[in-house]
């Protein structure tokens, strides 16, 4: 007969820090009834609880958050029908058909739920697909020659001179200041 | 007039060659003046430099004036018969023709979104829907604008249902910037529609208007591009309110003026506009410029050049102006608007390089140099308005009085004072008519005058933007010039984002330190001025006035106005404030709805994107997604380095991490998924305070923090 206790003692500090972080991350699934959000925490938790003889090594907190993964995981593949092992890509996946078919706004009490969820959301959840982009449709774009004229080309001609040369670009600027300062003064002493 | 019918040549010409007239007659007569007085005080080197600057800048109040005198004819007369014809018919639409795009770089997703949502339930109300698909393409490197946006298209796309038709891109490395990040999207997709519908970040535009545009450009086989004029509209502070009122009230004359000379070879503002795609992708790619960047490289302000492309290529660019349902929004202020002038003068004097390409449109060389100039005119004005201060410096300095010669012109009766005065007329003549006559053209349009707010309030408000506009003017002028000058010594642009909406008022400090040269500048000129001629400080007060007070000019500019007073009864108001059109008005409430929510926690206001796409399960998987799709897992060498990093990042929290650390995580995969599930079950005593903090916004004692998905 198991005699261990269905939950862990209600004092234990580190089982209540793994409890609330259950609740939280529940919560930001946006599971908004409080009732079914401390059922469903209480639920994991204790399935931790149970869990923990056996991983003395692992922390109250990712034991429960593990098996809170465990919950959420079946629960996508049971909606969206995988099969075999779940892949940490399955819970990316359901979470987007989650967020998708905006099963938070819609269906608020299903998520989680043991009951079959709506076929409706079911539907929805399995055709939600990430459209980023349409069919490609590939075009090349080819630059057409365009001769920019003489005056460009020896502006060109200049300019690259000026820009390899760091002496060159000191003096450059220094003939823009000594330009406007030579004007200044042939202004006023002329 | 049937608009399919090509434009002949001839036509063209006597249009051009009638606006040149116009132009050089009062351009001659100014300059004519103007070298008799300098040749009657005795004419020198200064003086010569003094008249050149002058007769470049009266050539360009003419041209300016001109526009606007045969716009207002044009306007008073019926319109003009060769314009483009974009009156709607009930043909139907090409199904899946039109792509319409916005690109945005680091801009507010809120608004972004808010703006492709009006555009998108407009473009249903019309029943025309099928003919669109949309897509935002991201160029944006800022991490949390990056997450906002995926969440926002994610949120936007499940509520409007428009999966498969709403589409979202963002690139790594936004090479070439707006344009190639257009050009990245032809080469995707460019077969697969028939249209481009180029918009802003900022833009908006009705359904009713695209759909009337993508009818005209089916009627017009040969148009390559067809650009609207976006009004400005929600502005809020009292700069941006000035900016549309003067627009709308102005705006209407000048482009009726622009479109008379236009025609089928006008330009391209890059946005707000239709390109056909084909001719855009076999002609428009992008020629990169001798040199580099200030001058040279990779091409700023693409729009002038692709319409001069599109041209070359045989392909009509047309101006719509009469479509009305297409609206952008304005700089908040002062310094918003220098910011981004800034950026535009840079992007307009790399045109010079096009000015003599072989094989360009006459009217197209005449579009670059007309950009050149219009910043070009700011530094010609403060070297006029210097040598004008050295002219009377020298002449007090000489101790003689001013003797004036008989004038070059026989038999003149005027005196050089008379002759002064006429020119002085004439001159504010040229600057002022154009308002005058925009506001002339209003007489016999009630309900156009009403919806300025009425006689009264418009005469006042347009009073108000003259006094403005001259105070303003000087402030710009010596920005333009500051700008010239740091590009002369090669220093380059940064692309920043300009801040817009009526929460973009400046700070005191910033207000200081940008203006405080200019006040500088102009109390010492000022002081100058008043030593050397009373007479002269007075003609030069209006100059200085706008410098001395460029602090609470540019202060006061950037508040708005008091909410509590009726619109109608408040200055600068126009007609799409007092009754928006439904796509404002929508956009407005969601908005609204939007600045209700609470805002982020001010400890996680800097990397709030990294926080929700590590925490929140939705966004989240939303983002890894969007990184499975595009990019390819890690390389072995690598994982060892990003393991290291999401170690520090739980650790020491998102202050340990350089951006470009932050930057390499959100981009992989791998690590996503991992930091979502490490930061959930590591134990509290594991994690650092920021994140300790940030995971307990989701306790049931705190309400639910808000995301784009979730609000």
């Amino acid at each position: 007969m198991n005699t261990a206790p269905l939950a862990p003692p209600p004092t234990d500090p580190a089982w209540n820090e793994a409890y609330q972080r259950v609740e939280s991350y529940l919560r930001a699934h946006r599971i908004a009834h409080p009732l079914a959000l401390n059922r469903l925490t209480a639920a994991i938790v204790g399935r931790a609880w149970a869990a923990a003889p056996g991983q003395p090594q692992s922390d109250p907190v990712a034991l429960a958050l593990r098996e809170a993964d465990t919950v959420i995981t079946d629960w996508f593949a049971r909606v969206l029908e995988q099969s075999g092992p779940h892949s940490r890509r399955l819970g990316v996946r359901g979470r987007l058909a989650l967020a998708l078919a905006d099963v938070p706004g819609r269906w608020p009490a299903s998520f989680l739920a043991t009951d079959a969820p709506a076929p409706e959301l079911t539907m929805q959840m399995r055709q939600a697909i990430l459209y980023t982009s349409p069919l490609p449709g590939p075009m090349k774009m080819t630059l057409r020659p365009l001769a920019l004229g003489l005056f460009a080309g020896v502006m060109d001609w200049l300019w690259l001179i000026l820009q390899h040369s760091a002496g060159l670009r000191v003096v450059r600027r220094v003939l823009v200041v000594a330009a406007v300062v030579g004007l200044g003064l042939l202004a006023f002493f002329r | 007039m049937n608009a399919s019918r090509p434009v002949p040549r001839w036509a063209k010409w006597l249009r051009r060659g009638a606006v040149g007239i116009l132009t050089a007659g009062p351009t001659g007569l100014a300059v004519a003046f103007m070298a008799d007085m300098l040749w009657r005080t005795g004419l020198d080197g200064w003086k010569l430099a003094l008249l050149g600057c002058f007769a470049v800048l009266a050539a360009l109040a003419a041209f300016g004036c001109t526009q606007a005198v045969i716009g207002f004819i044009i306007r008073r007369t019926g319109g003009d018969r060769r314009r483009l014809d974009t009156s709607p018919t009930d043909a139907p639409l090409p199904a899946r023709a039109t792509a319409v795009v916005m690109p945005v770089f680091n801009e507010d997703a809120e608004r972004v979104f808010a703006g492709v949502r009006v555009i998108y339930e407009s473009l249903r109300a019309t029943g025309r829907l099928d003919g669109f698909d949309f897509f935002v393409l991201s160029d944006s490197t800022d991490p949390d604008r990056w997450i906002e946006e995926e969440a926002a298209w994610v949120g936007l796309t499940r509520d409007l249902g428009a999966a498969g038709r709403f589409f979202y891109r963002r690139r790594r490395l936004n090479t070439n910037r707006k344009a190639g990040n257009l050009a990245d999207f032809c080469r995707r997709w460019g077969r697969n529609y028939r249209y481009l519908l180029v918009l802003d970040a900022d833009s908006l535009m009705t359904g009713d208007t695209i759909v009337r545009l993508v009818q005209t450009m089916e009627r017009q086989p040969r148009a390559g591009i067809i650009q609207t004029v976006p009004r400005l509209v929600n502005g809020t502070t009292r700069f941006a309110r000035l900016q549309q009122f003067a627009s709308r009230l102005y705006g209407p004359v000048f482009q009726a003026g622009l479109n008379f000379w236009h025609l089928d070879e006008s330009n391209y503002w890059g946005h707000n506009a239709l390109l056909r795609l084909e001719p855009f992708i076999e002609y428009c790619a992008l020629p990169e410029l001798p040199g580099r960047e200030p001058f040279g490289g990779r091409i700023l302000s693409h729009d002038f050049v692709e319409a001069a492309l599109m041209v070359r290529a045989g392909w009509g660019v047309w101006l719509a102006p009469d479509l009305a349902g297409s609206f952008e929004e304005s700089p908040a202020n002062l310094i918003d608007f220098a910011k981004r002038d800034r950026r535009w003068l840079q992007g307009n004097l790399q045109h010079s390089w096009l000015l003599a390409a072989r094989g360009l449109h006459s009217t197209s060389r005449l579009h670059f140099a007309s950009g050149i100039l219009g910043y070009l005119a700011s530094p010609l004005w403060l070297v006029f308005l210097l040598l004008s201060t050295l002219l009377v410096f020298r002449q007090q300095a000489t101790g003689l009085t001013l003797l004036a010669k008989d004038s070059l012109v026989a038999g003149s009766a005027l005196g050089l004072r008379g002759e002064a005065a006429l020119l002085f007329v004439g001159t504010m003549a040229l600057l002022f008519l154009p308002k005058l006559l925009a506001l002339l053209d209003l007489v016999g349009r009630p309900v156009e005058v009403a919806g300025f707010g009425g006689s009264r309030c418009l005469l006042a408000s347009a009073a108000a933007e003259t006094v403005w506009s001259a105070l303003s003017a000087p402030i710009l002028m010596l920005f333009h010039s500051k700008f010239l000058l740091w590009l002369a010594l090669g220093r380059s642009v940064a692309w920043v984002t300009q801040r817009r909406g009526g929460d973009g008022a400046p700070e005191w400090r910033e207000a200081i330190l940008t203006h405080s040269w200019q006040t500088g500048v102009g109390l010492l000129w000022g002081a100058a001025a008043l030593t050397l001629d009373p007479v002269f400080f007075v003609w030069l007060a209006p100059v200085l006035a706008g410098l001395v007070l460029s602090i609470p000019l540019s202060l006061a500019t950037a508040q708005a106005p008091a909410p509590e007073r009726p619109a109608g009864l408040r200055l600068f108001t126009t007609p799409t404030e007092l009754s928006p059109p439904p796509v404002l008005a929508a956009l407005a409430t969601y908005r609204k709805s939007q600045a209700q929510r609470p805002p982020a926690p001010p400890e996680f206001a800097a990397d709030r994107g990294l926080l929700q796409a590590a925490l929140d399960p939705y966004v989240n998987a939303v983002h890894v997604s969007l990184l499975r799709e595009k990019e390819t897992a890690a390389p072995a060498e690598d994982r060892d380095r990003f393991a290291a990093l999401r170690e520090r990042l739980i650790t020491a929290g998102p202050g340990a991490l350089t951006p470009r650390d932050k930057l390499a995580l959100l981009l992989d995969a791998n690590s996503m998924i991992r930091l979502h599930r490490d930061l959930w079950s590591r134990p509290t005593a594991q994690l650092a305070e920021w994140w300790r903090l940030a995971i307990r916004q989701y306790n049931l004692l705190a309400p639910a923090p808000s995301t784009a998905l979730h609000r």
